[in-house]
């Protein structure tokens, strides 16, 4: 009997996991936004927890990767918009990172031992803005597309009445 | 040799990474940006480094953009991307009691 129960522990602890971390991202998605809410040493530091983040909801979902990767063209339209939005939600999260780390004043100084260059790169700046407006349109559409994994999940963790009410 | 497997994931994860960032170098350096105010600057450059609570209502402002493109991306869904009917419709299975949540994406 034990043996036969064991499995549903992973499953749940994945679960929840999973669940957690996405409900973080969407938060931090939002919070990112909003410097002065957040000061700038909370920014920059998030923004860089953000790269773990990505990555391990990234690898919970690495089945789903992997196999539309390898049959692509034989998905159906639905499957294939979702794996495009996908990839340009990856890339509008690689740029936005990668934009803040070349405008960092905090974090990045903080990590390499300098001091923060004296002038902005406006440049970069005005792309980190830019970008981060996309990823938080296509942080919303990646949500729409998964509602419904989101619904059956938060009904299994929260219980059939708040599943109901979403 | 799960180990491995993760790491063999994170280091294809990582240079796709690269690949992008290398794409937004490139990008960054060719495209023309506007030239923003001197007042805006001034502002930008000397952000606050601690929170301001005061500013919460920004951040719930954020929320509700985000809700707003999930929105947009639902009304999308079902009225382009679901030619199924309602009634052909099944619920997705989580495979929760195998083991195993089969998660979508």
């Amino acid at each position: 009997m034990a043996e036969a129960r064991a499995p549903a522990k992973p499953a749940a602890w994945r679960l929840k996991t999973t669940f957690g971390l996405d409900a973080a991202l969407m938060g931090s998605v939002c919070a990112l936004q909003t410097v002065r809410f957040t000061g700038l040493v909370i920014h920059e530091w998030l923004g860089l927890a953000m790269i773990a983040m990505i990555f391990a909801h990234l690898l919970f979902s690495w089945s789903w990767i992997a196999s539309l990767s390898r049959r692509l063209f034989v998905q159906s339209a639905r499957s294939r918009i979702n794996y495009l939005l996908n990839l340009s939600l990856f890339a509008a999260v690689t740029a936005v990172i990668f934009s803040g780390i070349l405008i960092s004043q905090k974090a990045i100084p903080a990590l390499i031992g300098t001091n923060a260059a004296p002038d902005m790169d406006w440049r970069w700046d005005y792309l980190h803005d830019l970008f981060s407006q996309f990823v938080v349109m296509l942080s919303g559409f990646h949500l729409a597309m998964n509602w419904d994994w989101v619904l059956a999940a938060a009904e299994k963790l929260f219980g059939r009445v708040l599943g109901a009410r979403l | 040799m799960n180990l491995v497997r993760v790491l063999v994931r994170l280091a294809l994860l990582s240079l796709a990474a690269a690949v992008f960032a290398g794409f937004t170098g490139i990008y960054g350096s060719l495209v023309r940006t506007p030239v923003s105010n001197p007042m805006g600057r001034a502002e930008r450059q000397h952000r606050r480094s601690e929170p301001e609570v005061t500013q919460f209502p920004e951040f719930i402002g954020y929320v509700f953009l985000f809700v707003f493109w999930a929105g947009i991306g639902r009304i999308a869904l079902r009225l382009r991307l679901s030619p199924v009917s309602r009634s052909e419709v099944e619920p997705i299975s989580l495979n929760l009691q195998r083991g195993r949540p089969g998660r979508v994406s």
